[in-house]
């Protein structure tokens, strides 16, 4: 059979045959992207570690300045510190001796799994980590820090790889506290790495720099792990919540290692 | 022509990666620029009409886009392949050649 010679028979089935492959490769989509990850993964741990030293270079030579007065105010908040750090131990000491006595035992700490951060997606929320289906992960397990900061859920599982949608998501949200005080609220992503902390009561009062961390509401995330800090208020006589600003404690650019919790 | 589309293919697949790996580090106000959307619209615009070399950098970079992002295959190819094909049809046939003519005016005058 010849194939007809006309320039509008060709491209109609041109874009039939188009149709009829991004539908196959839309079926096994899973497995093609897998595909893809794994082969590209090698480059892509350069590609990104080279990113990692660069931006950090960047980064140092347009800080110089604010790190030197940041040096002097972190030598006499290290003074202020180390004292505590000698009233902690002696609580601590005091701690342990009760817990034996009452014996309670110490938390069960989590079963975890650690990852590596191989792309972020252009549209920044999301990024893909060296772990998937074969290693455990599924969907909805939460990623943090080596210093159990929250980063956010697993979204989508390939064979070895995984999706994590960051808290600063649009779509993610749940409960919030701010350490050290019984103010609970919502805290939710609004996409380009930006969080807010919301429906905090109005006769509450929170300042910039409070810190927040998980609750047990909601039930997405484990409690105890931090968020952020928090940034600018939004508070108006008005209403009866207001919100404000969280900067996240995670910086992707200086992040290589995660870690998944697999038992939550 | 085959040559071509192989060093097409491998420009576009480290690209990619350079995009997502690479330049991920280096936001401007928040936004990762797409290298492989800039890089369409450039070889499009300063391709020949007659040539559809451009069409198949709109194709697998739209599909190279729908791999290493969240989104199903065959979303950015669409958009990409009618950015490809408004520049090489619309943009080339209706716009160029009237500004072109107001250069020439201006000249002119």
């Amino acid at each position: 059979m010849k194939l007809p010679r006309k320039p509008i028979y060709r491209i109609l089935i041109f874009i039939i045959f188009g149709i009829l492959i991004i539908s196959l490769l839309n079926f096994y989509q899973k497995e093609v992207k897998n595909f893809f990850y794994k082969t590209s993964e090698p480059l892509q741990k350069t590609f990104w570690r080279a990113g990692i030293k660069l931006s950090n270079f960047f980064e140092t030579i347009s800080e110089i300045k604010r790190l030197k007065s940041e040096n002097e105010n972190l030598k006499l908040r290290n003074q202020e510190l180390s004292a505590q750090i000698a009233n902690l131990i002696e609580l601590k000491k005091e701690n342990e001796i009760l817990r034996e006595a009452l014996d309670l035992g110490l938390e069960k700490e989590f079963k975890l799994s650690l990852a590596q951060i191989t792309s972020k997606d252009t549209s920044q929320d999301f990024i893909l980590i060296n772990k998937g289906s074969e290693d455990g992960i599924v969907e909805n397990m939460p990623v943090i820090t080596s210093q159990k900061i929250l980063v956010g859920k697993i979204y989508k599982v390939y064979k070895n790889y995984s999706r994590v949608m960051l808290i600063t998501n649009k779509e993610v949200s749940f409960g919030g506290k701010i350490v050290g005080e019984e103010i609970l609220g919502e805290v939710s992503g609004r996409g380009n790495l930006k969080i807010i902390f919301d429906l905090i009561p109005s006769e509450k009062e929170i300042s910039e720099g409070d810190l927040v961390k998980t609750t047990v509401l909601g039930g997405a995330f484990p409690k105890g792990f931090l968020i952020g800090k928090i940034g600018k208020i939004q508070k108006s006589d008005v209403q009866s919540f207001y919100q404000a600003e969280i900067s996240p404690f995670f910086d992707l650019n200086k992040l290589e290692t995660l870690f998944i919790i697999l038992n939550f | 022509m085959i040559k071509k589309i192989l060093i097409l293919t491998l420009f576009l697949y480290f690209l990619i990666l350079f995009q997502i790996s690479f330049s991920a580090h280096f936001y401007i106000l928040n936004i990762i620029p797409s290298l492989i959307l800039i890089f369409t619209i450039f070889f499009n615009l300063f391709e020949k009409k007659e040539n559809v070399s451009g069409i198949f950098v709109a194709i697998f970079g739209g599909f190279l886009e729908d791999i290493f992002s969240n989104s199903v295959i065959g979303f950015h190819i669409l958009i990409f392949l009618v950015l490809s094909i408004f520049i090489k049809f619309v943009f080339k046939k209706y716009i160029q050649p009237v500004i072109r003519l107001n250069q020439h005016s201006k000249c002119t005058i």
